[in-house]
């Protein structure tokens, strides 16, 4: 059996966060990402892996904004640099980071997800998404998603970058 | 007090560095050696390791040059902020500062980046923002050539503000995670950056708080006229350069004195001239060390340098042979090290492998080559001087050079009181001596 765990700091439970056993604190704490890595390593699992996205959600409902629901990331490490920073904590485990196709530079992904090659000794991997949120794209100079050019866009990038 | 970073380019500052005997036998992709380095960095209580970087393979084109390992041709580098995380784990005090360019990446990546690596870091992170220049650059980002001085300047100001705001985004204090009340942020204490202008348009807020030393330290070249003014405007720190004490004072006076219509305080900048350093514990053994690195100049690399800086074509020359009667003396736009070249080169008659191995050290960083001494004499001149806040500093064998460094100048400049003995800050604003940057949620 393959086993990935999740790394979201904040669990995967709408109220795991507030559990008396979570974490105090999981905002920018990379010991609590540290933590996750080590014990899903001395489990064997396969890898970890972190959702990404390129926004802060929900601002535009300010009680469930203040809440926190699991894709608002108001506060995550960039993944790339986050795995190359826990692949000093560990050694066998694999680091599955997300980067989309919509929003980036093909050179600039194959180099990160190269780089974290190398510095995890063999242990990363791309999870190639397309982007769909339109408060994703209004961080990248569009008004809203760009709907099927997207996937013509991770056609052409997808394969051979590498 | 000085200010020190260091460059741990893995080939040694030297054309002819990675072949040394003492020079790491394999530099390629090897991050226990980058780690070797930075730790020797942090135990001279460097300032910050800063790494140089491209987004292209250059010199393809010319195999014997490539084969050759030309300094700029970076054909196996760690892509620069994930490899300084890593090296974050590492060490506990140093800054790392990182290239990004403003050219072909986007605002709210370079932003997430560095901010993710100054929290990683716990307030140690720095982004030297470049424009890139180079054409082969421009080639892996679906443009046919390099984009011009003026675009790259206009697009780098837009993009470094619009970094600087996204960096800004939250309050210190919005994320009360309080478990028992089911708040885990506060709305009212992050904003989005709504920025429209003529090359972006980013809504934000970024996806991370301010970071531990309130946002990262950006670096800059500011080596062109409207890359100088951008950093009066905008950079908390200059990796300068100048080939003599001369040039660096002007330009340090130059770019220092842009910054008051800015509403800057000079001291705000802090600018760190680029010097190779050949050190030995005695004057001997420095120029011990240089006279083996100069036969290790290979004979591709020596002939294109020649080439470069007397602007003519050697390329039929027998590398043992006389340099060329016919090149001539005078060029419209010739330097005054162009017709020094020249004239020590007729004066001796000297063959072209001679006079790469006799004048290539000397060009580019200025070369401080000597005792502990020696060398300390030369920094404290400059410094006094006003040539820089200190120097980034080459060493032109690796590990070896940046060792040299650190177990002989360092503790010399230390006994004069030029150089701190201990860290006093956790952060990389703190080493440089820097304020606190502006902030929207500033208290009053």
């Amino acid at each position: 059996m393959i086993l990935a765990a999740n790394g979201g700091a904040l669990g995967g439970h709408l109220g795991g966060w507030r559990h008396r056993d979570a974490h105090s604190h999981v905002a920018m704490k990379l010991d609590t990402m540290i933590t996750t890595a080590r014990l899903a390593e001395e489990g064997g699992l396969d890898m970890m892996f972190l959702a990404d996205g390129n926004s802060v959600r929900q601002m535009d409902k300010p009680t469930l904004f203040a809440a926190t629901s699991p894709s608002d990331r108001p506060a995550v490490f960039e993944p790339v640099t986050l795995f190359a920073a826990l692949a000093q904590h560990t050694k066998r485990i694999g680091f599955v980071a997300t980067a989309t196709t919509s929003f980036e530079e093909p050179y600039l992904i194959a180099r990160k997800f190269a780089s974290l090659d190398h510095i995890s000794a063999g242990r990363a991997a791309w999870n190639l998404v397309t982007t769909q949120y339109v408060e994703d794209a209004k961080n990248f100079n569009r008004d809203e998603h760009m709907g099927h050019v997207g996937y013509d866009l991770c056609h052409e990038r997808g394969p051979g970058t590498f | 007090m000085m200010h020190l970073a260091t460059i741990p380019n893995m080939v040694g500052g030297h054309l002819g560095g990675w072949r040394h005997p003492d020079a790491f036998d394999d530099s390629v992709m090897n991050l226990e050696a980058v780690i070797e380095m930075a730790r020797t960095a942090e135990r001279g209580k460097f300032d910050a390791v800063f790494l140089a970087d491209g987004n292209a393979v250059r010199e393809m084109d010319r195999p014997e040059l490539f084969a050759a390992n030309f300094p700029s041709a970076r054909p196996a580098m760690f892509e620069p902020t994930t490899l300084l995380s890593a090296i974050a784990m590492a060490t506990t005090r140093i800054g790392l500062v990182a290239t990004a360019t403003s050219t072909f990446d986007e605002p709210w990546m370079v932003a997430r980046r560095f901010s993710s690596m100054d929290h990683i870091s716990k307030g140690r992170a720095g982004w030297n923002l470049v424009t890139a220049s180079n054409a082969d650059d421009a080639l892996n980002f679906s443009r046919a050539a390099a984009v011009g001085r003026e675009d790259r300047y206009a697009r780098a100001t837009e993009f470094y503000e619009v970094v600087t705001a996204l960096w800004d985004s939250w309050a210190p204090d919005a994320f009360p995670q309080h478990k028992a009340t089911g708040r885990y942020l506060d709305p009212a204490r992050v904003a989005p950056i709504d920025h429209a202008g003529a090359y972006f348009q980013v809504k934000g807020p970024l996806s991370l708080p301010p970071t531990p030393q309130g946002r990262p330290v950006v670096f800059m070249a500011g080596q062109s006229p409207p890359g100088m003014e951008l950093a009066a405007r905008y950079a908390d720190a200059l990796f300068g350069a100048g080939s003599t004490k001369e040039d660096c004072i002007r330009a340090y006076a130059d770019i220092k004195g842009r910054m008051a219509k800015h509403g800057r305080d000079p001291d705000t900048l802090k600018i760190l001239p680029g010097i190779s350093i050949f050190v030995g514990p005695t004057t001997a053994a420095a120029e011990q060390l240089y006279e083996e690195l100069q036969s290790l100049i290979s004979p591709a690399l020596g002939v294109h340098y020649l080439a470069k800086q007397l602007t003519c074509d050697l390329s039929g020359c027998d590398v043992d042979g006389p340099v060329p009667a016919d090149i001539p003396t005078e060029v419209v736009g010739g330097s005054s090290l162009r017709r020094y070249m020249l004239e020590m080169i007729r004066r001796e008659d000297l063959t072209v492998r001679q006079a790469y191995e006799r004048l290539l050290p000397s060009i580019g960083s200025p070369l401080f080559k000597g005792n502990a001494v020696e060398i300390a004499d030369m920094m404290e001149e400059w410094w006094h001087d006003k040539a820089g806040d200190g120097f980034t500093v080459m060493a032109p064998v690796q590990p070896r050079g940046l060792r040299d460094v650190v177990d002989l100048v360092v503790p010399e400049l230390q006994r004069r009181g030029l150089f701190r003995t201990e860290y006093n800050g956790s952060t990389l604003r703190s080493h440089l001596g820097l304020p606190t940057p502006p902030s929207r949620w500033a208290a009053g």
